[in-house]
């Protein structure tokens, strides 16, 4: 079936007319590219910037104890040890006496909430390594890699993925801490705390991304933690996971409505950067607004003189009896063609662009974003939104000009009166 | 009668506006071929696009076969341009990314005859306008006559029921000139298309078989070019 003659119009008039069509298309196809590449770019960025602080080093919500007014303290002590001793045993016993004591239970409410996909207790707490002369105080943190890393993606610190099982007498730490120390895996330091001190050996270095976290945070096993912070069988928090890192907030709401402890989650524990993200998106929002508003009013400017230009063409047809709806939609037809050529254009590039930043990651500062290398991923949000914008402006310029062509005079344009 | 003009008055213009026509009666019958002779400035341009519906009277009827043309409706009056009108303007006017053959075929295509149907017509026509061999050249590679007659094609591709021309041969060298009326006069007595030519050119008007001479937005004499007197006696006080 052959098409109807606006087709074949709207191609010719393009291909007559092929230095200002294809200055159409590639404008076009820029527009789209900036947009798309600065919005899938500070996606990527967004993106990357959670996992590394979010998936890879925190947890999506966390269960702390309630941190009790020290008379309640007193008093269980008190009622427990005699009054003589409080002052002695507080701060060592305090983790004994709070209100996660029974884990276990907790934790299984916690699972119980909807929303939550695994939990797992973990300790932290002040210790200080040694090795030769070198002292570091650090925070020790004591984990049942196998639930934990169901919680946190902490594999992806450890070299190969993997997140290695931690023995009696094994610690994890990070990279900047064993160049500080200089020990290699396989290798012993000393380990601290207030009650005892151990000899134990680095079973895995890892690099997390976080000055302070790869200087002074070390892993070991949960039972080790809990026998040298003398935590008996308790955890100092329980660590867990949602199914939707963007739940996290409903999660929480729920889990307080559940629970009589102190809930956060990511967003609470990671609201300056946040805040400082959500800046940056403010701001880049903003240029692309204005790289849409320049291009819209530059596609806008441009057809419309490409149609100024074939007024005569316009009015002959109008003459001959063409519909105003039949002008209108030759130049509705040449929009499509420019918008698919531009949009396709556009979206090759910035794929092939992508595709080589992938290829060669920027390198970026890992102390200030946590972030070393970085590529930007293709967002569909930032094609759909280009190609709708583009879309936008072309059928739009197209359908302001057709407007125009449909009120022309053709005795007007013909005879020049 | 196939056209009739009554009482068409033109005027251009707001506070002090130019009387352009004024009270033009006019009849043609079908088969007819009429020539519209005057000075510049003396309407005849405003009458034919007026009788084409480009322009819209002052005051006054265009009937064609019967219907007001100025009464219709936009989507009717489209209809009514494309299958009863034919142009020939002063221009060539031919879109210039289309073929002769193409260009020509523009009007069937409007109104959605089937493109095979277009095609022979349009084959039929450029045969009969002697550009055979030009079916599938662009308007740029054809001669300023040659292009003329690509229009007058095309202005037939409808058959319409009256073929409008405007100067049809004011662009043209007078041998190209004459080839165009001679085409034209061959297409009315030949396939009997009726014509309504606006020419300031006494040769090409004496091709006619009526002129109609204007003067200052009226007609002033109306007489067949071969034979005696009027066919057509103008209304006491018009045309004197």
């Amino acid at each position: 079936m052959p098409l109807p003659y606006e087709f074949n119009l709207a191609g010719r008039n393009l291909t007559r007319h092929l230095w200002h069509s294809l200055a159409m298309v590639l404008g076009l196809a820029l527009a789209v590219l900036v947009m798309i590449y600065v919005g899938s770019t500070m996606a990527s960025f967004y993106d990357d910037i959670i996992d590394r602080a979010v998936e890879q080093n925190s947890a999506h919500i966390t269960i702390w104890p309630r941190e009790k007014p020290r008379g309640q303290i007193d008093a269980a002590l008190r009622a427990s040890l005699g009054s003589a001793t409080v002052l002695a045993f507080d701060d060592r016993t305090f983790p004994r006496h709070h209100d996660l004591n029974g884990y276990h239970a907790v934790a299984k409410q916690v699972a119980d909430c909807p929303g939550v996909t695994a939990v797992a207790g973990f300790i932290q707490g002040n210790a200080t390594v040694s090795r030769g002369r070198t002292n570091l105080g650090i925070s020790l943190v004591g984990i049942e890699p196998d639930a934990y890393r169901r919680v946190v993606n902490i594999a992806k610190h450890f070299p190969d993925g993997i997140a290695p099982k931690l023995g009696p007498s094994d610690i994890a730490i990070g990279f900047r801490m064993a160049e500080k120390l200089g020990v290699h895996p396989g290798e012993h330091l000393y380990v601290a705390t207030a009650d005892v001190q151990r000899l134990m050996r680095v079973k895995a270095i890892f690099r997390s991304g976080y000055y302070e976290k790869d200087l002074s945070e070390a892993f070991v096993s949960l039972r080790t933690a809990q026998g040298m912070l003398a935590m008996g069988n308790e955890v100092s928090a329980i660590a867990a996971r949602c199914g939707d890192l963007q739940s996290a907030g409903d999660v929480t709401v729920e889990l307080l409505k559940r629970l009589p402890f102190k809930v956060r989650n990511w967003m609470d524990d990671n609201a300056s950067l946040l805040a400082e993200i959500a800046t940056v998106n403010r701001v880049t929002f903003f240029v692309n607004v204005l790289v849409a508003a320049v291009a819209a009013v530059g596609m806008a400017n441009v057809f419309s003189m490409f149609v100024l230009n074939r007024q005569k063409e316009l009015a002959i047809l109008r003459a001959m009896g063409a519909s105003r709806w039949s002008l209108r939609s030759i130049l509705l037809l040449e929009a499509l063609l420019i918008w698919l050529a531009g949009t396709a254009i556009g979206c090759a590039t910035v794929l092939g662009v992508m595709a080589y930043e992938q290829s060669h990651p920027y390198q970026v500062s890992a102390e200030t974003y946590g972030i070393g290398t970085y590529a930007t991923q293709p967002k569909a949000f930032a094609f759909m939104a280009a190609i709708v914008l583009a879309a936008a402006t072309m059928f739009g310029s197209a359908w302001w000009s057709g407007r125009r062509a449909a009120k022309l005079n053709p005795a007007e344009v013909i005879f020049g009166r | 009668m196939l056209l009739r003009i009554e009482k068409l008055n033109k005027r251009f213009g707001g506070a002090a506006p130019v009387h352009v026509l004024r009270d033009v009666n006019l009849e043609m019958d079908q088969g007819e071929f009429l020539a519209l002779i005057g000075p510049s400035g003396a309407g005849k341009t405003t009458l034919l696009n007026i009788v084409s519906t480009l322009d819209s009277p002052s005051d006054g009827r265009v009937l064609i076969h019967g219907l007001d043309v100025h009464r219709m409706d936009q989507r009717r009056l489209n209809a009514f341009r494309n299958c009863r009108l034919g142009f020939v303007f002063q221009d060539d006017l031919l879109l210039p990314h289309l073929t002769a053959m193409e260009n020509v075929m523009v009007p069937a295509r409007i109104s959605r005859r089937p493109l095979q149907e277009a095609q022979r017509r349009a084959e039929e026509l450029l045969a009969r306008v002697d550009l055979s061999d030009r079916t599938k050249h662009l308007p740029g590679q054809l001669s300023g006559g040659q292009r003329q007659r690509v229009t007058i094609a095309r202005a037939l591709v409808n058959q319409p029921d009256l073929l409008l021309a405007d100067e049809p041969t004011a662009r043209l060298d007078q041998a190209n000139g004459r080839e165009i009326i001679k085409l034209l006069r061959e297409l009315n007595e030949q396939l009997g298309v009726t014509i309504l030519m606006v020419t300031h050119e006494a040769s090409a008007a004496e091709a006619a078989r009526r002129i109609v001479e204007f003067v200052d937005g009226r007609i002033v004499s109306d007489r067949p070019v071969t034979g005696g007197g009027p066919i057509h006696p103008q209304p006491q006080g018009q045309g004197q």
